[in-house]
């Protein structure tokens, strides 16, 4: 009896357990939800454009300056608000800010430990944007929804391809050759990437660029505008190019040898190769060539009505209208990641002095930028060293481009302020030490607490004829004519005069000025600078940087008197940026720091 | 039955007259650890304390009500060797000592003890001392294995009272007491605010702020409205409040019942001025509790018994302006003693442009109540199998704990208006806010529920020379813990699915002739936080003991007479690894807005998260335990605990490895941190024989650990002194200062601070490393390294005596700690700073005058960006001894009741 009772509560027990197993497993189970993973993303159209729009957020390039947290946050949780552009750290401008981080760059106390949170708050983001782009790459052809065509597949993998080259240039063109991202790493692979010579970079990335030309559309409708197309790809691969082409790349021997001369192939070519301007003209004309179709062409709108256009019109001129117009005809590509914000918001406040009722301040006018400025004859504007009476009709005297791009003394900030004041003791002048501040890009809407969407243009067909004019000018065999017409189209346009066929030096010469005038305050000039390795010239970034003091005589005439702001220094090394000091020491020696650093 | 008609009770912050009839179960009786019959709780289960293995400390509730708080927490302090008690702060009702179980043994967010209560997890601090009958700390392997994934911080295992069998007896007892802040930070009055301010501004190169005739005002108080001269300490508390607890309980049974019924209520009133009696808008402050407890055991038949237990409490809480007083206290620590008047003089309270008033705060903007309600429930069957075999039972139990807690905040704003004297001597207000009617918002403080279920077999004989006890067990459950109203950003309904378990559990003792013991135990257990697959982990312990005193070659030893060597290892698991949950899964959250087009409408972006840990797993502990008990001479009994545990799993991220070009959005979690943590636990007691008249024992309790961080991949470091690799876990980082700044030639050479005005009577700081980790003259975080102790006490040794002559009774308990580090971070420390006020600490101040004696920098008017960093200047050593409880209590003689 009792071993039948054990027999049977055995028996019991295992069935119990048999049948429980199940349902205990099922116990710890998640309950179904809503969670969205990679599978779910890559199963309907909408998916996938959410995954395009967030590698656009990351991969899109603000010439403004960045903030946003999630671009910046850094592995280890360190976020660094960027103060101002990077104009404060060149000729162009002095940052009202004393904490601004250009101070530093222009200290020279840029380092690898704080690179990233001194200069390329990106660095991280660049990278995540590749990743975005490696898993459309990796995962567009699959998606089962009928509504993800084939021509919507080509427009995608095109899109991809653009931000991953971006991303790649805007590397390659702060550290030369870089390691080169092609694919997505799962966790737990093993990922030791060296650094590939600068030649292969700039053939992946052209390479990039010409396979996304030949799958992007020539344009898109307007609710899609801001999206890669034909033209982005070829115009980034013009500036990709010019880039390669200039001094800096286009050498045998870097700005200073690595310590192992076998690797300067990581900061140059290693030769010099006068082709390479060719072959950067031919990728600006492929560029320029695309304008019609893509329905891009300069705004000159202006100057057709009225050879003579009146102060007033230029105030409101061409040149204005073309950074201050969202999605004008003039933007190849522009950063879209903000909606219509005041100016309490940013990215204004980084633009908006303090003056102007801001909650930050931003860029004054450097006279060495302002001395560059010809008068509207074409000729050279001298400043007295020694100072002189006639500011006012100085200024009413300069290139007209002068007043659409800076915020100087009786000139007009927006319709809350409009009569500037920085001369001595007026309403503006505080922290003012260049003189003038900079209006551009800073759009009328803000004023009488309006708002506006910035226009923050990163490819423009401006900037296209002057990479196609200055490209031409180095060329094997170039045609002078023809880059002396591209420079005479952005004059003209502004109601500059043309200039004359020069010979070569002197074409260069004004092709440059041209560039530095029309470019202005666009994030161009530290790259300008950096490639045609003018950083050691008095006055670029290295010396004395110039303001003006102003003082009122009477209502309508001011003094100016030009003195020193600061010295800054520039150290050799950074033609190229260091890479951050924790990934050198991550990559235990595959990741090849800089020379210098 | 004994009966006290006194009783005083010293404790932290209380003192207590207490009358009625008090349980002395424990008071200077023998409780020697190898007393041949004594019984031990351990895990699901009972055993001879002479055959334990494992090591586990233990309280009793009856010595436990020797110290009268609010909390059942702060009754611990130098109770259990093992058991660091750190200070809490004491707001009824919100007061909860820290308690740490072998210090602390990983750096991940997981480190608390687990409470279980009469079998399952539960809250400590809900039950008072008169339900408990033991405390205990089980501390190795061996004694916590059972609970697989969830004992490695150690386990806090609290058994209530049951009844006997015995007749009905009737416990009542009242304590009486005043509470009262022992130590209320002092600060300067107006005269002397004013004068060290006037000290301040000539230290900082400006002109005197008050004259002459401004400090006659403040010292003779002539111009109360215009020099006020306040202390907001007088102004809003009162010097004591009153504390009640009311115990009733009733105790029996027979051989078919027996029972335990409980009632208590605990009241207590906050150190706030009765702000209630003087406006209906607000309220007093005020805190009362109520415990039940029902614990019944039934034998229904002759193989089937039942035990029913039954808790609860009901908190009700109520508190001036809000809830808790943390903002006020933090507010009247600030105010400077002149900055404005309670009242102007118009009648209305006044305020400045910085501070509003703490005092019109309290009686005119309303109030907060909170409601909290808790339940504690099992069942359990147990069914005598002894038909089958001898000593086999099977159980089987079912528990419910429910907890919710909810309140409501009756605001309103008030006008208070900034006074100031115009240009022309007049008395000009500038309003600030307005007065509005009381308006009431409901608040959710969270809920949990938790349901288990757990089925037992057990079985226990003995055999001639051998004793075996078995026990087979399974245990699943669920809990759902909403912290909705307290984590409003909750971006995933994947935080309020429930957590649950499951888990099968065996353990096995063997006893032979008294001598030699071992023991098996382990958990094979589940928890759903992790991935299909991944969620099941054995967790197994083995333990050896030797009574050697039982071998011939000692037996009848006159020197010692109880002698045994015991070990134990194994691996227990810790389940609460921190992170977010479901770490496996590849979550794609929504990133931002990318606006396309040209009318700046968003479009929607989602993208790929933190990458997932597909093999996240739970923190493990590998736990060695060596120790002996003895007893020496009949009367000295000595137990030692040896331990070493190897923690392994911790979370981390890997900074120090993953490359940037990767694009990962946040390095995923890897369990690869490690921390070591070894010490020792030793207890010495002695006790007077037993038959005397005067009767005593003294018992010190010694408890040693010291912890270090193994691999926390922690990013690369240029500064060699920020490497935190083998440093103890909470280790301060800071700058270390030199000392004051004596001479201009020493501040001119020495590093500063870039972009601040450093002068003489400033802090000098130690320059250690740069941006490229060497000294750069540049005092800055690159500067910092290990300064002083963890705030954790290395050392802490409980000293606990009684004495019994005739009807009277001493006990006293004392609790010393060293090893550890305070820092002098409060406002008291900060004179002038964001405004503030000055403390008496600036008597210690540097002045030209005082330049060899200062130990804190000299005045500044203005926030000091130099002088109040993180620095050794403001470590103290935080070594104390405390008496913790004393009681004298008189029982008068059973022929008198």
């Amino acid at each position: 009896m009792k071993h039948k009772i054990l027999l049977f509560t055995v028996i019991t027990v295992i069935i119990t357990i048999v049948s429980c197993k199940k349902s205990i497993d099922q116990f710890l189970d998640k309950a179904p939800g809503v969670d969205v993973n990679e599978d779910v993303v890559f199963s309907t159209r909408l998916g996938v454009e959410s995954e395009v729009s967030t590698m656009y957020y990351f991969g899109m390039v603000s010439i403004f300056p960045c903030r946003d947290a999630a671009i910046l946050a850094s592995p280890t949780g360190t976020s660094t608000n960027l103060q101002g552009t990077l104009a404060g750290a060149t000729d162009e401008s002095e940052a009202s800010a004393n904490f601004s981080y250009v101070q530093n760059i222009n200290s020279g106390g840029i380092t690898p430990s704080s690179v990233i949170s001194g200069e390329d708050t990106r660095y991280y983001g660049r990278f995540k944007a590749i990743r975005y782009a490696n898993i459309l790459l990796e995962r567009i052809d699959a998606v089962p929804d009928p509504l993800v065509t084939d021509d919507y597949k080509k427009q995608v993998k095109g899109e991809a391809r653009f931000i991953r080259a971006l991303s790649h240039f805007e590397t390659l063109k702060r550290y030369g050759g870089i390691p080169i991202i092609k694919k997505r790493f799962a966790t737990g692979v093993e990922a030791n990437i060296p650094r590939s010579s600068f030649a292969d970079c700039i053939d992946f990335i052209a390479k990039d660029l010409d396979t996304a030309a030949n799958l992007l559309p020539y344009t898109y409708t307007t609710s899609q505008k801001g999206r890669a197309t034909k033209m982005a790809a070829l115009a980034l691969k013009s500036r990709l190019l010019l880039y390669a082409a200039s001094p800096l790349f286009n050498t045998a021997t870097p700005y200073i040898s690595m310590a192992d001369p076998a690797n300067n192939k990581l900061i140059c070519y290693g030769n010099y190769d006068q082709n390479r301007w060719n072959m950067a003209a031919a990728a600006a004309k492929d560029a320029i060539d695309a304008a019609a179709p893509s329905n891009v062409a300069l705004i000159d709108i202006n100057a057709r009505l009225n050879r003579n256009p009146t102060d007033a019109q230029l105030l409101q001129g061409n040149y204005r209208v073309a950074w201050e117009l969202q999605d004008n005809t003039e933007v190849i590509i522009a950063d879209k990641s903000y909606g219509k914000l005041s100016q309490f918001n940013f990215p204004w406040y980084h633009l908006v002095p303090s003056v102007f009722n801001s909650f930050f301040t931003a860029n004054t006018a450097l006279l060495n930028l302002v001395s560059k400025y010809e008068d509207t004859l074409g000729k050279p504007v001298t400043w007295d060293p020694a100072g002189a009476n006639d500011l006012v009709a100085k200024y009413n005297s300069l290139d007209k481009r002068f007043k659409q791009t800076m915020a100087y003394n009786g000139g007009r900030w927006n319709a809350t302020y409009p009569i500037i004041e920085t001369f001595q003791g007026g309403a503006h002048a505080s922290l003012c030490f260049g003189g003038s501040w900079v209006v551009k890009h800073v759009p009328d809407a803000l004023g009488n607490g309006g708002s506006a969407v910035p226009s923050i243009a990163y490819l423009r067909l401006n900037e296209i004829y002057l990479n196609y004019a200055e490209a031409l000018s180095e060329s094997v065999g170039g045609n002078i004519t023809e880059a002396t017409d591209y420079v005479n189209r952005i004059r003209v346009r502004s109601g500059q005069p043309a200039i004359p066929i020069l010979a070569l030096p002197l074409l260069k010469d004004k092709i440059r000025n041209e560039r530095v005038i029309e470019l202005a305050y666009e994030d161009h000039r530290f790259w300008d600078i950096r490639r045609w390795m003018i950083a050691e010239q008095d006055g670029v970034m290295k010396g004395n940087m110039m303001g003006l003091t102003i003082t009122k005589l009477t209502p309508t005439t001011f003094r100016y008197v030009p003195y020193v702001i600061e010295t800054r220094t520039f150290n050799r090394q950074f033609y190229l940026h260091p890479f951050d000091q924790n990934e050198i020491l991550k990559s235990n020696g595959v990741l090849i720091q800089n020379p210098g650093w | 039955m004994k009966f006290k008609y006194f009783k005083i009770v010293l404790s932290a912050s209380f003192i207590v007259l207490a009358i009625g009839s008090f349980a002395t179960a424990q008071t200077v009786k023998d409780t020697s650890v190898i007393k041949e019959a004594k019984i031990i709780n351990i895990p699901f289960g009972k055993q001879l304390a002479k055959h334990l293995t494992s090591s586990i400390s233990t309280a009793y509730g009856s010595d436990l009500q020797k110290t009268f708080t609010t909390t059942i927490g702060n009754t611990l302090y130098g109770r259990i060797a093992g058991l660091t008690v750190t200070q809490g702060g004491n707001e009824p009702g919100i007061n909860s000592a820290g308690l740490n179980g072998r210090g602390n043994n990983t750096f991940g967010t997981g480190n608390d003890l687990l409470v279980i209560i009469d079998g399952y997890p539960g809250d400590l601090t809900q039950l008072v001392v008169d339900e408990i009958d033991q405390i205990s700390l089980l501390k190795d392997a061996s004694a916590t294995a059972i609970y697989g994934g969830r004992g490695a911080n150690g386990v806090i295992l609290v058994t209530t009272k049951r009844g006997t069998i015995s007749p009905l007896k009737i416990n009542f007892s009242t304590q009486q007491g005043i509470s009262q802040a022992i130590a209320l930070p002092k600060y300067f009055d107006s005269y002397n605010y004013a004068t060290l301010y006037n000290e301040a501004l000539a230290n900082d190169g400006l002109a005197p702020k008050y004259t002459a005739a401004d400090l006659t005002a403040y010292q003779d108080g002539s111009d109360p409205y215009f020099h006020p001269n306040v202390n907001w300490y007088d102004a809003v508390l009162k010097p004591s409040a009153t504390v009640a607890n009311y115990n009733i309980n009733f105790k029996g049974g027979n051989s078919t019942a027996k029972y335990f019924v409980l009632l208590n209520a605990i009241t207590s009133g906050g150190l706030y001025k009765n702000f209630g009696d003087f406006d209906e808008e607000s309220s007093n402050s005020k805190y009362t509790r109520y415990n039940f407890r029902t614990n019944i055991d039934v034998n229904l038949t002759k193989r089937l018994s039942a035990n029913l237990l039954f808790g609860g409490t009901i908190e009700d809480k109520a508190n001036p302006s809000s809830l808790y007083s943390g903002g006020t206290f933090d507010l009247i620590s600030k105010i400077p003693p002149n900055a404005f008047p309670i009242y102007n003089p118009d009648g209305t309270f006044s305020r400045n442009s910085t501070y509003s008033n703490p005092y019109a705060n309290l009686l005119k903007t309303g109030y907060a109540t909170s409601n909290g309600r808790t339940l504690q429930s099992s069942f359990k069957l147990n069914y005598d199998l002894s038909f089958i075999t001898e000593g086999l039972s099977v159980s089987a139990a079912a528990s419910l704990n429910n907890y919710f807690a909810s309140g409501s905040n009756f605001t309103k704003t008030l006008l208070t208006r900034i006074l100031s004297k115009g240009i022309l001597g007049d008395t000009v207000y500038n309003n600030n806010g307005q007065t509005t009617s009381l308006s009431q918002a409901s608040i959710n403080y969270g809920q949990y529920r938790n349901f288990a279920i757990q089925a037992f077999v057990n079985y226990h004989r003995v055999f001639g020379k051998h004793n075996i006890t078995a026990l087979g067990m399974f245990n699943s459950d669920n809990s759902t813990v909403d912290k909705s109203s307290i984590y409003t950003t909750t971006s995933s309904a994947n935080l309020s699915l429930p957590y649950k378990s499951n888990a099968g559990a065996a353990r096995l003792t063997y006893v032979y002739n008294d001598k030699y013991i071992a023991e098996v135990s382990g958990s094979y257990m589940g928890t759903e936080n992790f991935a299909p697959g991944k969620r099941y982990g054995l967790f197994p312990a083995a333990s050896l003991g030797w009574i050697v005193s039982n071998e011939s070659f000692l037996k009848n030893n006159k020197a010692l007479s109880f002698f045994k060597l015991r070990g134990s290892y194994g691996i227990v698991g810790n389940v609460d690894i921190g992170g977010t949950r479901f770490l496996y899964e590849q979550l794609y959250p929504y990133t931002a807005a990318y606006y396309l087009g040209t009318s700046a409408s968003p479009a929607f972006s989602i993208a790929e998260g933190r990458r997932a840990s597909p093999d996240a797993t739970w923190e493990k502990e590998n736990k060695l335990n060596i120790g002996f008990d003895a007893t020496l001479f009949k009367n000295w009994d000595i137990s030692l605990d040896v331990f070493n545990q190897d923690r392994s799993n911790i979370l981390v991220t890997a900074n120090a490895t993953t490359p940037a070009y990767l694009g990962f959005t946040d390095i995923p979690y890897q369990n690869l941190g490690k921390v070591n943590n070894k010490g020792f636990e030793f207890v010495l007691r002695y006790h007077s024989t037993d038959k005397k008249s005067f009767k005593y024992f003294v018992e010190a309790n010694v408890f040693y650990a010291k912890n270090k961080r193994v691999f926390d991949a922690q990013p690369i470091q240029i500064n060699q002194a920020l490497i935190t690799q083998g440093s103890r876990l909470g280790q301060p980082y800071g700058l270390k200062a030199l000392g004051l700044f004596q001479t201009d030639a020493d501040v001119v050479a020495s590093a500063k601070p870039i972009g601040i005005k450093v002068r003489t009577g400033d802090v000098k700081y130690e320059d250690i490393g740069g941006p490229l980790g060497v000294p750069d003259g540049i005092i800055d975080a690159n500067d910092n390294q290990p300064i002083g102790n963890t705030g954790l006490p290395e050392l802490t040794v409980g000293l606990h005596t009684g004495l019994q002559y005739k009807g009277f009774d001493l006990d006293l308990v004392f609790q010393a700690v060293s090893g550890n580090t305070v820092y002098f971070g409060s406002n008291q420390f900060r004179p002038f700073q964001g405004f503030g006020q000055v403390g008496v600490s600036a008597v210690d101040r540097w002045t030209p005058a005082t330049s060899t004696t200062a130990v804190f920098p000299r005045l500044s008017s203005t926030d000091n960006l130099n002088n109040y960093r993180f620095s050794s200047l403001w470590q103290r050593d935080g070594s104390f001894v405390k008496l913790r409880s004393a009681e004298i209590g008189y029982s008068l003689p059973a022929k008198l009741i």
